[in-house]
């Protein structure tokens, strides 16, 4: 079986961490797992607090097939920093978030993953390097997902 | 829980209100830069991150609602289904405007919600047109007050501009 | 015309805008370049808001919707063209006017095509196609708006307010 933990890495800043379920949607995170590898630009969240925004992911292999309403969902400005969030995703692409600071939107979404503790300092100073270059030299950044055992 | 009447009522009151004199909500955001839910204040304490998306969000729920009304007089939707796609089309979009300051629609389209699936059709299409027409006040007030002067700083450029420019590099 | 050739080109698009900054956003958000109609006042910030919403709308939102719709509620292919043609057709010509050219051409193109298509399966193929190129666009955007611009329209306090208004009376007018 596979182990249950997919890599999120920066191939320009050389740095990637590891992340895991959580304590429900595991039918979501499996879902992203199955469509693994992928990659897209790496932006950010400019209003609600930082999180890295993942906006145009490929899942080549199987569409999506589950509703973010009809799914358990937690409040934005409640969970902790690292957590994902599934937002707008339907068929062949995927639209998600991964917390990186304070935020105040009190909206409820989707969430599904988890950066693993050991790897949120690291998670958390990419997210502040992307948010400055956002602001000034718009440098552009990728991130890759691939599972944890390839 | 208000009724059709009641609703549409209050709704219509506040598009009376809202067509010769500045939204209060509007006021709050785009003239007084108020962060009134928080918006933008984790992201470096700034409040165009609010205008640029919180607004057009809002201004896009006029759009969603125009296309529910075109569907609903088509008899082949059902009613069930015209009230699922108004919560899939314009709930979030309307409850991020709540946050990002502008209640007052927020609260209209929780108050739609709660009476969504007791409407008749002609009810469905005149209180999402009594919505839709309080929603563009909204947004025209929004235009009233965005900063637009700032776009001086930001002029369109052609290729002769860039020509200059380049002639004017070592 | 033929949908598949149509889907390559679009997934080739999208698959280009991942390595790199497509020109529609470096056109219009990065060298504040617009067609000479577009801009009231010749002012870029009205297309950046406008257009970056549009664009948003047009394929992230509306597309997001139908092909969400269409799992959920199993929609025929006429309902799915009659969302389509109900949609799109305004934020199509706001993105186009605003200088998001290639957004437009391909949005114009692919509703074109499923006007003209009957298998629902080959629809969504399409329509998914469309898609992530638009969710790529939504991504640049989001990233190439010059946000440092922010820094000029700080969130007051309540005591900054407060201080704002015991200060009124200052003012000339």
């Amino acid at each position: 079986m596979s182990k249950a933990e997919f890599i999120m890495r920066w191939p320009e800043l050389n740095k990637q961490v590891r992340c895991r379920p959580i304590h429900h949607n595991r039918e979501l995170f499996d879902w992203f797992m199955e469509n693994l590898p992928t990659k897209c630009v790496q932006t950010v969240t400019v209003v609600a607090g930082l999180q890295l925004y993942m906006q145009n992911v490929k899942m080549p292999k199987v569409e999506c097939n589950w509703i973010q309403e009809n799914q358990p969902l937690e409040y934005m400005a409640d969970y902790p920093v690292g957590r994902a969030m599934f937002f707008m995703t339907a068929g062949h692409v995927a639209n998600f978030t991964f917390k990186a600071g304070y935020a105040t939107e009190p909206m409820p979404y989707p969430t599904w993953a988890e950066v693993v503790d050991e790897d949120k300092e690291t998670f958390v100073a990419v997210a502040n390097e992307i948010w400055e270059s956002v602001l000034m030299d718009k440098k552009t950044y990728h991130v890759e997902f691939f599972a944890a055992e390839d | 829980m208000k009724t059709f009447q009641q609703l549409k009522a209050e709704i219509e009151e506040q598009v009376a209100a809202s067509t010769v004199k500045p939204d209060q909500d509007v006021l709050d955001v785009f003239k007084y830069s108020i962060s009134k839910g928080g918006a933008g204040y984790p992201q470096d304490n700034q409040i165009f991150t609010t205008w640029f998306y919180g607004a057009p969000d809002c201004g896009y729920v006029t759009d969603w609602c125009y296309f529910l009304v075109e569907l609903a007089r088509d008899e082949s939707y059902s009613m069930e289904e015209l009230c699922k796609m108004a919560r899939f089309w314009f709930v979030q979009p309307s409850h991020f405007g709540e946050y990002c300051g502008l209640y007052k629609q927020y609260y209209f389209t929780k108050e739609i919600d709660k009476i969504l699936d007791t409407l008749t059709r002609e009810e469905f299409v005149q209180l999402l047109s009594a919505f839709r027409a309080y929603i563009a006040n909204v947004n025209v007030w929004v235009f009233q007050y965005m900063p637009w002067g700032v776009g001086y700083a930001f002029m369109r450029k052609d290729g002769k501009y860039f020509e200059e420019a380049l002639s004017l590099c070592n | 015309m033929d949908w598949k050739a149509l889907k390559k080109e679009i997934e080739e698009t999208a698959e280009r805008s991942v390595e790199i900054c497509p020109e529609d956003i470096m056109r219009v958000f990065e060298y504040e370049i617009a067609p000479e109609r577009c801009g009231t006042g010749g002012l870029m910030l009205g297309p950046w808001f406008e257009g970056a919403t549009a664009s948003r709308y047009l394929i992230p939102y509306y597309i997001y919707n139908i092909i969400k719709l269409t799992k959920d509620s199993d929609l025929p292919v006429e309902k799915i063209r009659q969302q389509m043609n109900l949609m799109l057709p305004k934020a199509l010509g706001t993105a186009d006017l605003s200088g998001m050219w290639t957004v437009a051409d391909l949005t114009r193109r692919t509703m074109a095509c499923v006007n003209e298509m009957e298998n629902r399966d080959e629809i969504l193929e399409l329509l998914n196609a469309l898609y992530l190129y638009g969710s790529s666009i939504n991504a640049w955007q989001n990233y190439r708006v010059k946000w440092g611009l922010s820094a000029a329209f700080m969130i007051p306090t309540r005591k900054e307010l407060v201080g704002m208004a015991e200060r009124s009376s200052e003012s000339y007018i």
